[in-house]
């Protein structure tokens, strides 16, 4: 019988970016809230803390898994996060289009992801333009330029399955285009 | 792990913070820092650890102060207390580490002074000084984070009423008969273990999800046929087909684009007697009269422009008023500025490429198109991350994913509409990236097909 393969992809982005949401709209099973089950394992016992986390799964076959990890908004900790990225395939960075500043939240996430994006992939989804058209997706693609990085941005509805499926689409071909699909 | 601290665990008590900041520096504790940070019951403490920004805090540092015991202090605005290090919201690994090791030596010093002096200690100059390197790097850090929600960027510093509360302490004798001893904490609950839901046996319930098949395959591929033509590929740059754009509304919605982006106003754009379209740039929206997907759409685009055919011109605002209330109560039919142009480029190409492009060139595309709101065609994505990371001429790409040449001289066209390339050849090795690794391409293929299968499992 052969081995597991499990992969990860990250989630990340301040709160009310749509990570929960997304990962709710790709993933086979619902997703799960760690702290909540965390808390329910260790009721009979010693009380036990986590970091909440979103959790969701997409099975390839019996022996291919692709977990789908959604990092806490609120309270940013990159040592967790290291933690968090290890294997993992790429980032999915998800920012909210009516944020005060969103440009601020790129500059933060980026910076505490440094490492994993230089090594794999970020691939940036602008939520809640409907809403908030500015800025737009050229201000977006300029900053990020000015950053130094480069990465697909792209206008999501994190409720659609098509456009959270288009950023996980664009993040395995920019790390392997030669992929058939 | 990180290292081992030179005088093992700081024993550290924590006071007035959050349950979520306590989970969170508990997991850090168990985990990568445990060999620097072992939480005691405080009256075991070498030093405290409080949150600044928990209701709280100031009490509890008041109380302790006569301790002659060190502190860390987490909050988001530069705190500077007497005998206290700051780490500024949000918490890394390294400022952990660090604090970890200057708060060894600030508590021996402490315990040494404390021996000589009957008031609260306040740092003296040297130490102050020796501290500023670390609070400006702080303060750097600081700047480069966003503001939490709440808490304006103008928002006084909260921790200068703080400062003069503890700086103006009562003798050690008054405060003994004033304030009442401190309670000890209760012992933190340290987790042994990370809770990873990809390792632990827990109930997942499954998801239902329907198969997406608003669009049959026949009708995807009659689009497709329609946005990049039919041609067969070529075998020498001679017998690329090209079109002239000057020919074309393509032309028209160019020009319309270049003044609306330029000037910041809403341009229109005359398709005939009684169909126009709205650039806004403003909004980044485009609003069309006439359904883009539709039949009269790509007659319009594909035949050849009649002289006065189209016209445009920046709206007054009476004009312009009334041209958006229409639009507004016909939403459906706003789309996205650049799926306008990136639309209208493709129905007018149809997979050749424009007149007087340098076929051999290699350019980079520089900016990914937005590909979750334009129109879709075979092989769009694969082409983008392939022109993306390496400076490539349209018929290298279409040669390099082994696909139809069509596809790439379509977003060529489109592409370049929206000046997503990098045509400066001075710019372009800067742009290389490595070349990507194949380790994982059966994964990646069998991911894809499973995304992109909808339902299946």
């Amino acid at each position: 019988m052969s081995s597991m393969i499990n992969r990860k992809i990250i989630f990340t982005g301040p709160v009310g970016a749509g990570k929960t949401t997304a990962i709710a709209a790709i993933s086979d099973i619902k997703p799960v809230a760690t702290d909540e089950y965390a808390s329910d394992m260790t009721k009979s016992r010693k009380p036990q803390t986590t970091v909440a986390m979103d959790y969701g799964l997409i099975r390839l076959s019996e022996n291919e898994r692709v977990h789908l990890y959604g990092t806490p908004g609120q309270e940013r900790f990159d040592f967790m996060w290291d933690i968090l990225t290890k294997g993992g395939i790429g980032l999915i960075l998800l920012l909210d289009n009516t944020r005060k500043d969103p440009f601020q939240d790129i500059r933060f996430y980026t910076n505490a992801f440094r490492d994993f994006i230089e090594k794999q992939q970020m691939v940036v989804g602008v939520t809640r333009m409907d809403l908030h058209r500015k800025p737009g997706l050229v201000e977006y693609r300029r900053y990020l330029e000015s950053l130094s990085l480069q990465a697909p941005v792209f206008e999501v509805d994190a409720r659609s399955h098509k456009d959270v499926t288009m950023l996980i689409q664009a993040l395995l071909f920019s790390l392997d285009p030669g992929v058939i699909n | 792990m990180l290292k081992h601290s030179k005088t093992g665990p700081l024993k550290v008590a924590l006071l007035a913070i959050s349950p979520h900041n306590r989970a969170i520096l508990e997991f850090f504790f168990s985990g990568a820092g445990r060999n620097l940070f072992r939480v005691v019951p405080e009256a075991e403490a070498d030093a405290f650890i409080l949150d600044h920004d928990h209701p709280d805090a100031k009490e509890d540092w008041q109380q302790r102060a006569a301790l002659h015991k060190p502190g860390i202090i987490l909050s988001v605005h530069p705190a500077e207390l007497p005998n206290c290090i700051w780490i500024p919201k949000p918490l890394t690994s390294r400022a952990l580490t660090d604090a970890a090791d200057r708060v060894h030596e600030l508590a021996a010093s402490l315990e040494s002074e404390s021996h000589k002096a009957q008031r609260p200690l306040v740092n003296s100059a040297a130490e102050v000084a020796s501290e500023k390197p670390l609070v400006q790097h702080a303060e750097a850090h600081f700047r480069d984070l966003p503001q939490p929600f709440g808490i304006p960027a103008h928002a006084e510093r909260s921790d200068r009423k703080f400062r003069s509360l503890v700086i103006n302490l009562p003798d050690e004798e008054d405060m003994a008969e004033d304030v009442p001893p401190p309670m000890p904490a209760p012992v933190a609950d340290i987790p042994t273990r990370v809770f990873d839901p990809a390792e632990a046996d827990i109930p997942l319930e499954e998801v239902d999800r329907p198969i997406d098949d608003s669009f049959s395959q026949e009708e995807a591929e009659s689009r497709w046929k329609a946005l990049c033509g039919e041609q067969d590929d070529v075998q020498s740059v001679a017998e690329v087909a090209l079109f002239t754009p000057e020919n074309y509304l393509l032309s028209t919605v160019l020009e319309a684009m270049r003044v609306a982006k330029e000037s910041q106003q809403t341009v229109y754009l005359k398709l005939s007697a009684k169909d126009y379209a709205l650039l806004m740039p403003q909004q980044g929206l485009a609003y069309c009269t006439l359904d883009t997907r539709s039949e009269e759409f790509r007659i319009l685009c594909n035949n050849p422009v009649q002289t006065g055919q189209f016209a445009l011109h920046i709206p007054n605002s009476a004009e312009l008023e009334r041209l958006e209330q229409q639009a507004s109560h016909d939403a459906d039919a706003l789309l996205d500025l650049e799926a306008f142009v990136w639309v209208g480029s493709l129905l007018t190409a149809r997979g050749r490429l424009g007149r007087g492009v340098e076929i051999e060139q290699k350019i980079s595309l520089k900016y990914w198109p937005n590909l979750t709101r334009l129109e879709q065609f075979p092989h769009i994505m694969r082409i983008a991350a392939l022109w993306n990371q390496r400076p490539a001429s349209a018929l290298d790409i279409a040669s390099a994913l082994a696909i139809p040449q069509r596809y790439v001289f379509a977003f060529h066209t489109a592409a370049n509409a929206l000046n997503l390339f990098e045509m400066d050849q001075n710019k372009l090795k800067s742009r290389e990236k490595e070349k990507p690794k194949q380790e994982n391409r059966g994964f990646f293929s069998r991911f894809l097909k499973r995304l992109l299968g909808g339902g299946t499992k």
